[in-house]
């Protein structure tokens, strides 16, 4: 047992050594960062909490930034699957795109490529489908 | 000993040792992965996602070190087991990733193989464990014997 102590004890320095030296070294209390939220702001788009997008579901056109997995296994009610490199989705409604959660950058990329292309009304819904689940939100399936 | 049972703690210290080579190089990944199974608080990810690794490497170098064999195996073998206690739960809440290796081929990190793996792999250190404790007793000494 002493020695199994030594060995997790070994690796506790060697990993705290390694990742404050290291340039990927993780913070110990946000290792994900502190989501997309500022960087959606600074992008010039919406960014969109869980309590508004309860209201925004059937007015907009949402968009699912994830991957077409996920997508099947469970979604916003109406959302439709889309990437950067698909068509253009049609521009007669505002649209709110997301992804898993709120570290996801899909949602962003996304929005940033719609934003570029002309769309004026985008918005990302930074909480993400995560949230969504979690918060007892209905959702579609395949 | 056997071929078998020198290759085994072989087969183990490469296996941790890629896997825990591929986690330090991406360690934001394997933080993902980790949220991503929904099973660990928030405030775990952090440690977890940074001294996991290590502990994989240092023990799958410690297998080679006389007198650190055993306990390196003991503690592979208690990870494994924990890791697929949470790969079968991360499974029955629908995760597809466990990134068990980085960020590596999507193969490796398919949560339904790494469950796959994990219980072969916990059969081969529980085998090389279980050789250990049921080896023979040196025989007595011929000087014990009655005397003439």
């Amino acid at each position: 047992m002493k020695r199994v102590l030594l060995l997790l004890a070994i690796a506790a320095v060697l990993g705290a050594t390694a990742n404050a030296i290291s340039p990927r070294g993780l913070s110990w209390t946000r290792p994900l960062g502190r989501g997309v939220g500022p960087q959606v702001t600074r992008a010039g788009l919406v960014p969109v909490d869980l309590a508004s997008m309860k209201n925004l579901v059937g007015a907009v056109r949402i968009l699912d930034a994830r991957t077409k997995e996920d997508f099947a296994i469970g979604r916003l009610p109406g959302a439709v699957w889309w990437t950067p490199d698909g068509p253009l989705p049609p521009r007669d409604k505002p649209i709110v795109v997301y992804c898993a959660n709120e570290f996801c950058e899909y949602a962003l990329e996304a929005g940033v490529k719609l934003k570029a292309a002309g769309y004026p009304d985008v918005a990302v819904f930074v909480d993400g489908y995560e949230a969504w689940w979690n918060a007892g939100g209905a959702v579609d399936q395949d | 000993m056997t071929r078998i049972e020198r290759l085994i703690p072989i087969v183990l210290g490469l296996v941790f040792l890629a896997a825990g080579i591929l986690k330090i190089v991406d360690p934001l990944a394997f933080a993902v992965s980790i949220a991503r199974l929904r099973i660990a608080p928030m405030a775990v990810v952090g440690p977890v996602a940074i001294l996991l690794p290590w502990i994989e490497v240092v023990a799958a170098v410690a297998l080679l070190i006389p007198g650190y064999r055993d306990p390196a195996l003991k503690l592979l073998t208690g990870m494994l087991v924990l890791f697929t206690a949470i790969l079968g739960i991360g499974l029955l809440r629908g995760a597809s990733s466990c990134g068990c290796f980085g960020k590596a081929d999507s193969l490796l990190n398919r949560a339904d193989v790494a469950l796959a793996r994990n219980v072969v792999l916990i059969a081969l250190a529980a085998f090389a464990m279980r050789r250990k404790t049921t080896c023979p007793a040196a025989p007595a000494s011929p000087a014990s014997g009655t005397g003439r």
